[in-house]
C-alpha cells in the first residue's frame, strides 16, 4: 500500500499526540509550525520518542548518528523525510 | 566485570550503589547485570518492618546503574570521582528521562536480580532501552526507559 503524503502527515501528528501523551487533538497540530523549542516546544527525549514511533510504524530505519535538526523541524519537514526513506528502503512511491 | 571495575565506571557509592557485577556486556549496546538482594539493605528497617520487600523505584535504579555503565565512556581516571576540577557537560552522567515500567512480583531478601538493558534507539546523548528483571527465570519487572 502507497501512502500519500497527507497520510503521512497524519500519521505523523498521531504518534506525536499518541506516544508523547500530550493533551491535544492531532489535527491541533500545523503543518508547517516548529516542533522543538518554539512550538510544541518539545526536547531530544521526546524527539527519540517520535524517532522510536516512526520506524515503528512506517517500518524504516533512522540513521540517528547525525543530527536531524532540519527534518525534524516541522510536520511538513518530517513527512517529507519519511517519503525519502520508505522509497530508499523499501521501494514504496510516495505520492502526493 | 566485579564491583570494582563497576565503581570505576559510575560514581554511585553506598547506601546508592544497587549493582553488584555485570556478566555481560556490549558497550553501548545491551548488559545483563546482577544485583544480590540481602536483608542487610539499609532501606529494610522501613520497607517494610513485618514484610521486607525491594522499592520498586530501587529495583529501577539498579537498572539505571547497569544502563550507565554500558552507555559510559572508558573508565574515569585512576577510578577516582573526587573533583579536582569544576565538573563540566562531559562528566555530568545520564539523567533518567523516562521510565514506563510494569512489576510481576515482589523482590524479597535472598533473591538475586538478573537485569538486562538492551538498546531501542539512541540519538546523541539520548539512549531509550528495554528493560528486564528476572530472579530465578521469572520476570519482575520489565519495560522501558529514557536516560538524556
Amino acid at each position: 500500500m502507497a501512502y500519500t503524503l497527507d497520510q503521512i502527515k497524519e500519521t505523523i501528528k498521531e504518534i506525536i499526540v499518541e506516544r508523547l501523551e500530550l493533551d491535544i487533538e492531532p489535527e491541533e497540530i500545523e503543518n508547517e509550525a516548529s516542533l522543538f523549542v518554539e512550538g510544541l516546544g518539545l526536547d531530544s527525549v521526546e524527539a527519540l520518542e517520535i524517532t522510536v514511533g516512526l520506524e515503528e510504524t512506517f517500518g524504516i530505519v533512522i540513521d540517528a548518528d547525525e543530527p536531524l535538526v532540519d527534518e525534524f523541524y516541522s510536520v511538513d519537514t518530517l513527512a517529507d523525510f519519511v517519503a525519502d526513506l520508505l522509497e530508499e528502503q523499501k521501494g514504496e512511491e510516495v505520492v502526493d | 566485570m566485579d564491583i570494582r571495575e563497576i565503581m570505576e565506571r559510575i560514581p554511585h557509592r553506598y547506601p546508592m550503589i544497587l549493582l553488584d557485577r555485570v556478566v555481560e556486556l556490549e558497550p553501548g549496546q545491551r548488559g545483563v547485570g546482577i544485583k544480590c538482594v540481602s536483608i542487610g539493605e539499609p532501606y529494610f528497617q522501613g520497607h517494610f518492618p513485618k514484610f521486607p520487600i525491594v522499592p520498586g523505584v530501587l529495583i529501577i535504579e539498579s537498572l539505571a546503574q547497569l544502563a550507565a555503565v554500558i552507555f559510559s565512556e572508558p573508565p574515569a581516571k585512576n577510578g577516582e570521582w573526587e573533583r579536582k576540577s569544576e565538573p563540566t557537560e562531559e562528566d555530568r552522567p545520564g539523567y533518567l528521562a523516562q521510565v514506563n515500567m510494569r512489576y510481576r512480583q515482589p523482590v524479597k531478601p535472598g533473591d538475586v536480580m538478573r537485569l538486562e538493558i538492551e538498546l531501542i534507539k539512541r540519538m546523541g546523548r539520548t539512549c531509550k532501552v528495554k528493560a528486564r528483571v528476572t530472579v530465578e527465570d521469572q520476570i519482575v519487572a520489565q519495560g522501558e526507559m529514557t536516560f538524556a
